[in-house]
């Protein structure tokens, strides 16, 4: 349980100082609607995220659970960051990842679909994977579906021949949870 | 004497046409009749006199009867065959022609003030004319013997003079003779007189004071008489109520009127003649409009709060006006009522201006521009009227107690005489008679004579004189039914102006009081609330707070976030504005 609050937000849900995000490494939650970006925001506690790809002939098994302590209100001054807690993979990684809300995507189509990012970084002896909600051009892009907040996304494995010989996506899974107010 | 007969075309002495007998009977307003006896061989052959025609006999040339024969009956007995023809005068053309007065009738009754044509109806009113002016019974009775003459009677009018003005008598259907004896039902004691003298027969209408008297000796020539003063039909007093019914605008009453004679009587007296008439009363419609109005004082803080609500409840020394203008220069505004077309009086919308300056109960200080709509008028408070429809009473006929007393209360004689003589050469009729040689009240008592026959063969001459009962003047009873068979007229207005309805429109006021029921938008230049409770707590809102000119603050919505949900508030908050 947290105290509730209020606070005058965007048209987006997300504090007016709430800069963009440009790293590369990212899934963005578009298209996401402005009531989803502002719960997510505020009240995301954490998020546990498994997925499962092979490359190389090699497998890799990601089961993990980002988690914040960043209560809604400390928020308003700057975005959560999750950390990984309770690694689990059946494959060899020295380190797997870092997760973060960072900033508000607007789609450039339709003004009333707000995108939020998701930062993953992986690094690992097999690099040059990354995760992305679109595929990218020059690269080869393995896509799997996932559902969130009820919706239903996209997520790219994107790899660069001919460094990768061999590649598969078989699984991705987010399921987030929420401070209860 | 020579006696000649006219038939035909052809004039002989009467025994040329076989008549061997003449007997003449003249009545009082009654058909005067000659019966013509025409002896011998008539079984088989057609009548001497056809029916349905003319007939004049004549007296040494003069004119002695002139009329139609009516009727031709055949006697025969063992002995004896014979014709009696029975030849009617001029009255007979009165008792079989229905007299017809001319109404007035729209041309075409749409039009607002249509034309009116004459129609003539046997529906009649008598005692006034066609333009509505009263006519005595003399000027009537000249009328309905210009209609007989007019559908060719062979009349001519006489001596008549009865000034006597009676009460509008509506009636229909009636022959000229009803109509002339019930005319006369109010002046008894005259006599019609058909004078077949000259070329063409002329009546003559004489009451007993007019009348030529004729002095007849009982020694001489007098077979036979009968006499009796009626002391039992003079009346001592005439007694007449008028009563009217009047009506405005649907309210009715009545009024009544006593005319009497002699002006002593009360109508209590034994034997008065007392008669209650029925006069045509007023009909008026009016449209009423009652108005009010007041001054327009446009410098007055009261007219003003008086014309805009909202400044009601705002104390009048709070309030300045300034900057007044108006549309219109009319003095007064209407307050209730409507101004109408027909009250001439102007009336026009006018635009009033100022500019309102107060403080509100509230301390909020008000400065606003207000325009308001009056009735502007020059019309003044009061009750207008408009005749819309007006029918005149009757008026009631002048003397008229005194003209029925003066024809029923001198004595009156009445009884009859034979007279025989070797020729007929005294005429009695439309005479007053007076006996010598007898009672010395004979001498002077001047009897009308009601009927005379006359037997040329034998001589004789058979008067009767008296009051003329057929009138009504044998008793009281019958003189109250003068009273009694008179009602007033319901019609006497529609016979001068046709009376063409309306079509129910009643020109309304078109000008109405204009009512200010909204002040418009405010303008507040501050506005301050406060807890009554502590008056040191409040908010105050104030214009002249803001310094930027053009600036506006007004709620405008907002994003917010509550406790995690995404919603929506209000926020008093300005536009940007450079700093």
């Amino acid at each position: 349980m947290d105290d509730e609050f209020l606070t005058r937000v965007s048209f987006a849900g997300v504090p007016h100082t709430l800069p963009h995000s440009s790293n590369i490494s990212q899934v963005t939650l578009y298209p996401m609607t402005p009531h989803d970006v502002c719960k997510v925001y505020w009240t995301l506690s954490s998020l546990a995220v498994s997925y499962v790809y092979s490359i190389n002939g090699v497998s890799v098994y990601r089961n993990f659970s980002a988690t914040s302590s960043v209560t809604p209100k400390n928020r308003l001054i700057a975005p959560a960051t999750f950390e990984t807690t309770d690694f689990d993979s059946q494959t060899q990684t020295s380190y797997a990842m870092a997760l973060k809300l960072d900033g508000v995507y607007f789609s450039t189509d339709d003004n009333s679909k707000i995108g939020l990012k998701l930062i993953f970084e992986e690094v690992d002896s097999f690099n040059l994977i990354n995760l992305c909600l679109w595929p990218i051009p020059g690269m080869d892009n393995i896509a799997r579906e996932f559902t969130f907040l009820n919706k239903s996304f996209s997520v790219y494995l994107n790899y660069q021949s001919p460094s990768v010989t061999s590649a598969s996506f078989s699984s991705f899974a987010m399921v987030p949870e929420f401070i209860v107010i | 004497m020579v006696w000649t007969l006219e038939y035909d075309g052809t004039t002989k002495p009467i025994a040329s046409f076989g008549v061997n007998s003449i007997k003449r009977v003249r009545k009082n307003l009654l058909t005067d009749k000659v019966m013509l006896h025409v002896q011998g061989n008539t079984l088989s052959s057609l009548p001497t006199f056809a029916a349905n025609t003319s007939i004049k006999i004549f007296n040494d040339g003069n004119g002695w009867f002139d009329g139609i024969v009516t009727q031709t009956p055949l006697h025969c007995s063992s002995n004896s065959e014979a014709y009696q023809y029975e030849v009617s005068g001029v009255w007979w053309y009165l008792e079989n022609l229905i007299y017809q007065q001319a109404w007035k009738e729209p041309v075409d009754p749409t039009e607002e003030s249509p034309t009116l044509y004459n129609v003539y109806k046997s529906r009649v009113i008598l005692g006034m004319d066609i333009s509505g002016e009263q006519l005595s019974i003399g000027q009537q009775i000249t009328d309905v013997i210009d209609y007989a003459i007019s559908c060719g009677v062979n009349l001519e009018m006489g001596d008549i003079a009865i000034p006597v003005h009676i009460p509008l008598d509506e009636c229909k259907d009636l022959s000229c003779a009803d109509i002339i004896r019930r005319l006369l039902r109010w002046v008894p004691d005259t006599i019609c007189y058909i004078d077949y003298g000259p070329g063409v027969p002329t009546i003559s209408f004489l009451r007993r004071s007019q009348m030529p008297s004729i002095t007849l000796n009982i020694s001489s020539h007098v077979q036979e008489f009968s006499i009796q003063p009626r002391y039992d039909l003079q009346v001592p007093a005439v007694v007449l109520k008028f009563e009217t019914t009047n009506s405005i605008n649907g309210k009715t009453w009545k009024e009544s009127v006593q005319q009497k004679y002699p002006e002593s009587c009360t109508g209590s007296e034994l034997k008065a003649l007392v008669l209650t008439i029925n006069l045509a009363g007023s009909k008026a419609n009016y449209v009423v409009q009652n108005i009010a109005t007041a001054a327009i004082e446009t410098s007055s803080v009261a007219w003003w709060k008086a014309h805009v609500p909202g400044l009601t409840n705002i104390p009048t020394s709070n309030i300045s006006i300034g900057n007044v203008s108006r549309s219109s220069t009319l003095p007064n505004e209407l307050i209730s009522g409507t101004v109408a077309n027909w009250m001439n009086k102007t009336a026009e919308t006018d635009i009033v201006r100022c500019k309102i300056s107060y403080a509100d109960a509230n301390e909020a200080i008000i400065d606003r521009e207000v325009a308001i709509r009056i009735l502007a008028t020059d019309a003044t408070t009061g009750t207008y009227k408009n005749l819309l429809s007006l029918t005149t009473a009757e008026s009631i006929p002048s003397n008229l107690a005194e003209q029925i007393y003066n024809s029923v209360n001198p004595l009156q004689y009445d009884g009859t005489v034979a007279t025989v003589s070797k020729e007929i050469s005294q005429d009695f009729f439309g005479k007053t008679l007076n006996i010598i040689g007898g009672q010395s009240t004979w001498e002077t008592m001047s009897a009308v004579v009601q009927e005379v026959v006359e037997d040329l063969d034998s001589g004789k001459i058979f008067i009767k004189f008296g009051p003329a009962k057929h009138l009504g003047a044998a008793d009281l009873a019958e003189l109250t039914r003068s009273g009694r068979l008179l009602f007033e007229s319901k019609n006497h207005s529609e016979r001068i102006t046709a009376e063409v309805s309306s079509d129910g429109t009643v020109e309304q006021g078109i000008y109405a009081r204009v009512d200010n029921t909204s002040f418009g938008p405010g303008k507040y230049k501050m506005i301050k609330f406060a807890d009554p409770n502590n008056l040191g707590r409040s908010i105050q809102i104030d214009t002249t707070d803001i310094a930027t000119s053009e600036i506006t603050v007004k709620f405008r919505e907002e994003d917010v976030c509550e406790s995690g949900v995404l919603k929506k508030r209000y926020s008093l908050a300005s536009e940007p504005y450079s700093s």
